[in-house]
């Protein structure tokens, strides 16, 4: 008999009945995700169909796409609930009980490390630093390219120590403020101190988004259990922020990493001779990709022009030079240079393009899908299972339930990963790319022709992209599977007090706003460190006022935001402004101001609610 | 049952305070004398009285759900003595009450509260003897629109918990998946007199009784204080309900004006069309709910024993065990955690529960198991009815409907 098990089968089910049972438990979870996603789909498609009077290109794929990632995000959020969540939390409420203090921290940063090395995001960040040229920031360069396993471990090695010290914080019951308000004072001044060294300043929007970025959809989950688990069994009376701060640590500590990997190769100086190499090679690469794509007539057309005379199809006739005089009521150009440009046929429909992109080679993204579903999953899901069964010797619970939740993760993951390739990410990309018709002249996405832009004055134009990124960010953040992990995480702490709805919408409203500013940062070419550093002076302000409970719960939401759905989505956009705008050599960035945004709006929400509560505290 | 004792006469107290007094109330009571209960974190209402109010962001108070198992003449000392520490007379401090438990049994290392020698039986005036305690108990997210029928019905502010649920479901194997266990308790404390009222409310309210939505069901108090938070002030307004309240309070000197007196006028009243008695059809005096304390750990086989006897659902609470300080610290600096399993079940289906239960925690060899039952006045739940086969009269192979039978 198992008695693992709650209740023993006592039904026997026809196939009629399984499927009547599992229907609306199949329907209840789409749509709950369908609910997260569309609004960042809807946006998206509107901005670019209404607001730039775009066709979308390879339409049918995005469907396909995101519906993939719907489906995806449910097997992964299931699995969640099902598998690592309880997995996660039995082993963190079995370890203080069981185990000694140096095993728990070394569980804790075996685990951190294993969780960083199984996120699919930092790959992402490689794309980022495409554009950077080895004369211009040598060092990035060498971090990105050369020593790019050397980054990663960086990253793995900064969240270990980071879950090893939250872990540690819960044991010995210290205060998240004492931990962050030196932290962050100290990650400030080293930037202070980059941002004024010619070849450190380029380093610095690769650090801090590492630290945004390092924490996803596999970390946060686990790490939340884990520290729910060790705050459940060695907390005091008060375990309102019980599991929280991890996830903030964990993303404050590889900015670190980064910034110390990237001193140690400054003294080792090897990037100097990387720079001299590039300077002998300092070929004029065109590094603007789009302009390169405008539009022109071809050899053919040209020939066939010259045989009958006659102007081509879509073209416009410019004059150049030459002096324009008003004589008797009429505009005499004299000695002008006649040029014949092609134009953009003004037949665009709502789709353009091919439905499938013939370069999408479904094969290799399902195959990539599945090594980097196993990548993340199982050496993890091994790892906890062998913790709990040979150092803890105890049997996994309910034990049909967590493979099942196991295997519903790694389903999800695989379907969310390739969703995102052959969804998000073109359709993230394409527009990303046509942000920039706001502000400047582009040949758009995947689409013959040019795109002019939208207003008279760049400015406003820019100031177009700013609000874009806005919605961009409030989209992509409400579809973020691990802040909806987080929101379960934080409802349940509060005993339903605090909604995961509230915490996600102030949340998206942050990192909406912190994307606005990082648009902001790269179409108008501001140094990051004027745009980091007083936001984070005013979150330590606002982090020393707040109650110890908001700190950890908003802390934690800025490192939880830039997930899987946002970063490449984010990543694109900053990619297409920064080269149409001269002087941008990286994208860097967005992703650092996009979580500065969110601790500062939950820790307003959190000082508003504490004025409510102040009140009720009075009246009794 | 060599490892279980039997005790008679013991009571079980509920405290509701707000999270913020609640460590000192407890300081206060384990210096008289108790012995150790749990606490659960739950949290209060919050009425949003101005449509604006749905705009901000609000938190609902925090609050602690306290339950301990106290001898019958304990109960009135020990209330008054939590009246007078947490300031249960000023309105929206909190809630203390005590239902009568049954045929509690309890194993070696479970600590129930010793009888006093100096307790003092002295029933005071501000306790209360004509209170119902309202439970519902549904998925997540349902309870808000619950609790607002509740308080429209006449409650005071409801509590609520997050608990974990299994009913028929727990029996499907791997379908099991597609149950959530994730479900809300509510509480509320309220006049016998509008019982009636606030237990239709909460039913209709969260359409209790289909299949699949949960459970209510009132216990009846035997003493107790409610002083819950109802209404939230407005900035606009120039003094809350509850300050009103306390003005009064201090003009009069006490607080009996509040006390509603309420005559139960039975079958006249029902005629006259004062609707004050209880409705009839609601007694389901058979009905008992079994309850089951247990270290968390050991929560686990309990379930599973539980389920594997056919119970209809079962419904369990994890809250942190509270003791003095120094049997706090004489033990490791690890929390102690608790779990309450709640089932309700006729009473002949309860025995077996029972049994069920009670031989799961000796084969297991647990030593901190207690378990009680309480009578169940009113209960609305659907409740899957085993049919025996060819007991019900047919004609021509239908059954006949119970009330066409003779």
């Amino acid at each position: 008999m198992n008695s693992n098990n709650i209740g023993q089968a006592q039904f026997e089910l026809g196939f009629r009945d399984t499927l009547q049972l599992l229907w609306p438990y199949v329907r209840d979870q789409f749509v709950d995700q369908l609910t997260g996603v569309w609004c960042i789909v809807a946006g998206l498609f509107l901005f670019q169909r209404v607001v730039l009077g775009l066709p979308i290109a390879f339409a049918g794929m995005i469907a396909a796409g995101t519906l993939v990632v719907i489906v995806g995000l449910m097997f992964f959020m299931e699995g969640l609930r099902l598998g690592l969540m309880p997995l996660g939390e039995r082993i963190g409420a079995l370890l203080p009980r069981k185990a000694h203090v140096g095993v728990i921290l070394m569980f804790a940063f075996l685990l951190g490390i294993g969780a960083t090395l199984a996120e699919p995001a930092i790959a992402v960040l490689k794309a980022a630093g495409s554009g950077v040229e080895p004369r211009q920031a040598p060092l990035l360069y060498l971090l990105l390219n050369d020593h790019a396993n050397q980054l990663v471990i960086a990253v793995g090695l900064g969240v270990g120590i980071a879950v090893t010290l939250g872990v540690l914080r819960f044991l010995r019951g210290w205060s998240l403020k004492v931990l962050i308000l030196p932290l962050v004072a100290a990650l400030l001044a080293i930037t202070g101190w980059a941002a004024s060294h010619p070849q450190m300043k380029h380093l610095l929007g690769l650090a801090w988004d590492c630290g945004a970025v390092t924490t996803g959809p596999v970390t946060v989950p686990l790490v939340l259990a884990l520290g729910i688990g060790v705050c459940r069994m060695v907390g005091g009376s008060d375990n309102r922020n019980a599991g929280f701060g991890i996830v903030t640590l964990a993303s404050l500590f590889p900015i670190l990493a980064v910034l110390l990997l990237g001193t140690y190769h400054l003294q080792r100086g090897d990037y100097v001779e990387l720079a001299a190499a590039a300077q002998e090679s300092a070929g004029a690469q065109p590094r603007n990709v789009m302009s390169s794509e405008l539009l022109g007539f071809d050899s053919v057309e040209f020939r066939q022009y010259l045989q009958t005379g006659e102007l081509p199809p879509h073209s416009r006739i410019v004059l150049r030079e030459g002096k324009p005089q008003l004589i008797d009521g009429r505009i005499v150009h004299a000695n002008p240079v006649i040029v014949l440009e092609k134009t953009a046929p003004d037949d665009r429909t709502l789709f353009a393009g091919a439905w499938w992109d013939p370069q999408s080679n479904l094969g290799q993204r399902l195959t990539e899908s599945i090594w980097g579903a196993l990548r993340a999953i199982v050496p993890l899901a091994l790892f906890m299972v062998l913790t709990l069964r040979v150092i803890l010797r105890e049997s996994v619970s309910q034990a049909d339930t967590v493979t099942i939740g196991l295997g519903f993760t790694l389903v999800g993951m695989l379907l969310f990963g390739l969703g995102i390739q052959l969804g998000l990410t073109p359709l993230g990309t394409q527009l990303g790319s046509n942000v920039p018709a706001t502000f400047t002249t582009i040949a758009p996405w995947g689409i013959p022709g040019t795109e002019g832009p939208l207003f008279k004055y760049a400015f406003y134009g820019k100031l177009l992209a700013a609000v874009f990124g806005f919605f961009l960010g409030y989209g992509a953040t409400l579809a973020e599977p691990a802040l909806n992990a987080l929101g379960n995480t934080v409802e349940s702490i509060t005993v339903g007090a605090f909604r995961k709805k509230l915490l996600m919408h102030s949340v998206a409203l942050g990192v909406g706003a912190g994307i606005a500013a990082g648009v902001c940062k790269i179409a108008f070419n501001l140094p990051l460190v004027w745009l980091l550093v007083p936001p984070y002076l005013l979150l330590l302000l606002l982090t020393w006022i707040s109650s110890e409970e908001f700190v950890n719960f908003s802390w934690d939401s800025a490192g939880v935001t830039t997930g899987p759905i946002t970063v490449p989505l984010v990543l694109a956009m900053g990619l297409g402004i920064g080269s149409n705008v001269p002087g941008v050599i990286d994208g860097f960035g967005i992703l650092a101001l996009a979580s500065v945004g969110p601790i500062i709006s939950v820790l307003t929400v959190g000082l508003l609610v504490a004025r409510v509560e102040r009140r009720q505290a009075l009246l009794s | 049952m060599t490892l279980f004792r039997t005790v008679e006469n013991l009571s079980s107290v509920t405290v509701m305070l707000p999270a913020s007094n609640t460590a000192r109330v407890l300081e206060e009571v384990f210096a008289k004398g108790g012995h150790g209960a749990t606490v659960f974190n739950s949290r209060g209402t919050l009425i949003r009285d101005h449509w604006t109010q749905s705009l901000i962001p609000l938190m609902s108070p925090t609050m602690r759900y306290i339950q301990a198992l106290v001898p019958d003449d304990e109960v009135d000392g020990l209330i008054e003595e939590i009246h007078a520490v947490a300031g249960l007379h000023r309105p929206g401090s909190g809630a203390v009450f005590s239902i009568p438990c049954e045929e509690v049994l309890y194993s070696v290392g479970y600590p129930v509260w010793n009888p006093r020698d100096d307790s003092t039986t002295n029933a005071s005036l501000n306790i209360h003897e004509n209170l119902t305690a309202i439970y519902c108990i549904t998925r997540r997210g349902q309870i808000e629109a619950i609790s607002r029928a509740a308080m429209r019905a006449g409650a005071h502010g409801p509590v609520m918990q997050l608990c974990e649920g299994h009913g028929l479901r727990a029996g499907l194997g791997w379908l099991r998946i597609t149950s959530k266990p994730d479900k809300e308790l509510l509480a509320v404390v309220v006049d016998n007199s509008d019982a009636d009222d606030v237990f239709e409310a909460v039913v209709r309210a969260g359409r209790i009784g289909l299949p699949g939505r949960g459970i209510a069901y009132r216990l009846p108090v035997q003493k107790g204080i409610v002083n819950l938070t109802s209404v939230y002030g407005h900035a606009h307004q120039a003094a809350t309900l509850e300050q009103i309240i306390t003005a009064i309070d201090e003009l009069k000197g006490d607080a009996h004006w509040r006390d509603q007196s309420v005559m139960e006028l039975g079958i006249s009243g029902r005629v006259a069309g004062l609707g004050l008695a209880q409705s009839k059809q609601a007694d389901h005096r058979d009905f008992v709910s079994l309850i089951c304390v247990v270290p968390r750990e050991q929560m686990e086989p309990l379930m599973a024993a539980a389920m594997r006897a056919q119970a209809p659902g079962i419904n369990v609470v994890y809250g942190k065990f509270s003791e003095t300080e120094q049997a706090a610290t004489a033990r490791v600096g690890l929390t102690r955690e608790r779990g309450v399993l709640r089932t309700i079940a006729r009473r002949q289906q309860i025995e077996t529960l029972r049994a069920a239960l009670i031989d799961e925690a000796e084969r297991q060899q647990f030593t901190e198991v207690c378990l009680y039952l309480q009578t169940v006045r009113r209960l609305a739940a659907y409740i899957p009815e085993i049919k025996q086969r060819d007991s019900a009269p047919r004609y021509r192979g239908a059954v006949v409907p119970s009330h066409n039978r003779r």
